[in-house]
């Protein structure tokens, strides 16, 4: 009797998965030859979808979100850091770009808390400030340098907001903990065409940028705790953890 | 002893063995795996040829085959004395089935480091290989089954867990490869509904194994028939059914999905803890009665089990908390609870089960030095316990900090980025030392042949006075 009212219990349980009324949406067959792609390079080892997958790279359920197609080719085909470059031709980075679209219509792949919208859009100008005046405050000449370069030499124009940025460059903030110095070196002498032109840098200059950049990355936390919103409509930060899906 | 039960006896052993040899190679790609997370060392690797890709699914592949292999030679140890002389039918199934195991073993090896993946969790190997591994499989039910027979429910309770676990496992295994459709591979969010569904319940299938495993030794060791069919190892088998069915649901509260499967799962899920952890005590507690020097190892894994088990069910029932698994979803609290339940709980069974075992093996050669419980022994088996124990917890501590300061849009501290790699690799590797001396020592016994002389000890443990 135990046995027979424990596999009603495993059929109903897995009738409840197979047959889900959640509306779901099918890839395209571009997104479906992305995800091919995903699987055969076997991205999910360092990769996440919903937090499933390994640890080493981010949660990529909402990447198409943070980056575009042409960043993405750049980190596909050249690598970065840990991740190495893959063999990989436009029309497939395209379709991998595809299906990380595709997912990142799905829901929302980590828990977040909603902050005050209206102070999200003053979010990178404020961030900027912040890095001005932290960085004023230092007696460090190296980075009091970098910033100045970074403000006069038109990096600003791309890697601001240094987060998030729409022209889809590298987050500065996180660079040092994914790139070494030899990488940087290198990016800061020969840029990444196309999207980053050649920089010009004199050997010194690119010494200060490297001492900014790392500056950057040591004072990341303190940096964007100093100019967070609050969250959204007067909440607690901790009230409206969600239960289920997080959007 | 006549020829069929050499068949048999030469069967666990080979379970034995083949289980030893898995978890040496889940240890080597676990530890290169973690020189990846040091900063600089990862691009070093990378640069010669050692790919992150290939060393993940290496280490979950054969980290898993660590546990159904194990179990398989408990379960081929109770065969021994229950399944009378092996036919000539079960010597051809068990050939085989050897075969085809190993050959997947050998291909999963040979594909996997070359970039031949599925790219799947858990299953990262090619599904060509699935194929030897399940026809492998029914070639072991049938043998299981032709002993025990289809009323296995009247035998000891954990004659019923292999049973139920050996027909779980070849459910769930298809289950695993269902994304082979068309139609759910094009559907990623089904296909993630029906993949962690797939991926709890196999893992709900080789916890059978390991709980039954932990029965059957208990009640050997003990020589105490009763527990195996009271009222409360039923319990557990029904609870722990009842959670390897929805269990995996606390994977997937936050993945597009109906509710009522995410509810089941929470409600489930808290009824596991009270049950598991006074299993496991009461058998601890039964084994520290009889003292006997050749099985003190078996005695020390069983005790060490029994903590580990009331540690990851608290940690379990933390985070099947849907809020607090919001929180920690996709962080390293993960890879705890992964961790801590295939090393403290199910890795410690069975190094109980393999001692004992292997102890038998010993005797019946005839050697007179036990070699299994020696005070250097004793040592390492303490170092695994205390640097499994700092890995885990450092594991939920970073996972946590790092998900509660995702929540709030911040980056982790500075001083967590700095340490955390370096702090994972201590106590990862130091785990994987202390493991690897360990299983050193008992395949030289495993692959010693019969006869050879065993080498005496210096810093034996002498046995208690008056036994």
């Amino acid at each position: 009797m135990l046995m027979l009212v424990l596999i009603a219990c495993f059929a109903g349980q897995s009738f409840l998965v197979y047959l889900d009324p959640l509306p779901t949406e099918s890839l395209s067959s571009e997104a479906a030859q992305g995800r091919r792609i995903w699987h055969s390079r076997n991205c999910q080892s360092c990769h996440q979808f919903y937090g499933f997958g390994g640890f080493l790279g981010p949660d990529l359920t909402n990447g198409a979100s943070r980056f575009g197609p042409q960043r993405l080719e750049r980190l596909l085909t050249e690598g970065s850091g840990v991740m190495p470059a893959f063999d990989l031709s436009h029309d497939e980075a395209a379709a991998v770009y595809e299906f990380l679209k595709a997912m990142d219509t799905t829901g929302q792949g980590q828990a977040k808390v909603e902050l005050d919208e209206a102070q999200m859009k003053s979010f990178s100008r404020r961030l900027f400030a912040a890095i001005r005046e932290e960085a004023a405050q230092l007696d460090d000449p190296q980075v009091t340098a970098g910033l100045n370069l970074f403000a006069m030499r038109g990096c600003r124009e791309c890697h601001f907001p240094v987060s998030g940025s729409l022209a889809g460059a590298a987050d500065l903030l996180s660079v040092p903990a994914h790139l070494s110095r030899d990488q940087i070196m290198l990016v800061l002498k020969h840029g990444q065409p196309p999207l980053m032109p050649e920089t010009g840098f004199s050997h010194e200059e690119r010494e200060h940028m490297y001492a900014f950049i790392v500056w950057l990355g040591r004072n990341h936390f303190s940096l964007v705790e100093r100019v967070l919103p609050p969250p959204a409509n007067g909440s607690g930060r901790w009230s409206n953890v969600p239960w289920w899906e997080f959007r | 002893m006549s020829s069929a039960d050499r068949v048999r006896c030469y069967a666990t052993l080979t379970f034995v063995r083949g289980a030893l040899v898995s978890v040496v190679i889940a240890l080597l790609a676990g530890a290169a795996g973690v020189l990846f997370y040091i900063p600089g060392l990862g691009v070093r690797l990378a640069d010669l040829g050692i790919g992150f890709s290939a060393l993940r699914p290496l280490h979950t592949t054969f980290a898993s085959a660590w546990i159904f292999l194990g179990g398989v030679a408990v379960v081929h140890h109770y065969l021994q004395s229950h399944g009378g002389i092996a036919s000539k039918g079960d010597r051809r199934r068990l050939r085989w089935q050897v075969l085809l195991w190993a050959i997947a073993g050998l291909a999963v090896l040979g594909t996997l480091p070359f970039g031949i993946t599925s790219g799947r969790e858990y299953m990262g190997f090619h599904p060509a290989i699935s194929l030897a591994i399940l026809a492998g499989w029914l070639l072991f039910a049938w043998n299981f089954f032709r002993v025990v027979g289809p009323r296995f429910w009247h035998r000891p309770v954990y004659v019923t867990m292999w049973a139920v676990a050996v027909l779980f496992f070849i459910y769930t295994f298809v289950e695993q490869h269902l994304w082979l459709l068309p139609g759910i591979f094009s559907d990623p969010i089904v296909d993630l509904r029906l993949q962690w569904k797939a991926t709890g319940t196999l893992i709900g299938s080789f916890n059978l194994f390991v709980y039954g495993a932990l029965y059957y030794i208990g009640e050997q060791v003990s020589g105490d028939r009763r527990y195996a069919h009271s009222k409360t190892a039923y319990a557990l088998l029904a609870v722990g059914l009842l959670n390897s069915f929805t269990n995996y649901g606390h994977h997937t509260y936050h993945i597009p999905q109906s509710e009522i499967v995410k509810w089941v799962s929470f409600v489930v899920s808290l009824t596991e803890s009270i049950i598991l952890a006074r299993v496991v005590w009461d058998i601890a507690r039964q084994v520290s009665q009889r003292h006997r020097p050749h099985f003190e190892v078996t005695r020390f894994f069983l005790n060490s089990a029994r903590w580990w088990t009331c540690a990851m069910l608290f940690s379990a029932v933390l985070i099947s908390i849907p809020p607090l698994n919001g929180l920690i979803h996709g962080t390293q609290v993960v890879t705890a609870h992964a961790m801590g339940t295939e090393i403290g709980i199910d890795s410690m069974v069975l190094f109980a089960a393999i001692s004992w075992m292997l102890g038998e093996v010993i005797a019946r050669r005839g050697c007179k030095i036990d070699v299994l419980s020696t005070a250097r022994m004793r040592w390492v088996c303490i170092a695994l316990n205390v640097f499994a124990a700092l890995l885990i917890l450092w594991l939920h501590v970073s996972g946590s900090i790092v998900g509660l300061t995702r929540y709030q849009h911040l980056p982790p501290p500075e001083w967590l980025r700095i340490t955390s790699p370096y702090l994972f690799a201590v106590t990862g590797l130091g785990t994987a030392l202390c493991i690897a001396i360990l299983i050193g020592s008992w395949l030289r016994l495993a692959f010693r042949k019969p006869g050879s002389v065993m080498p005496i000890e210096p810093d034996r443990v002498p046995p208690p006075a008056g036994d």
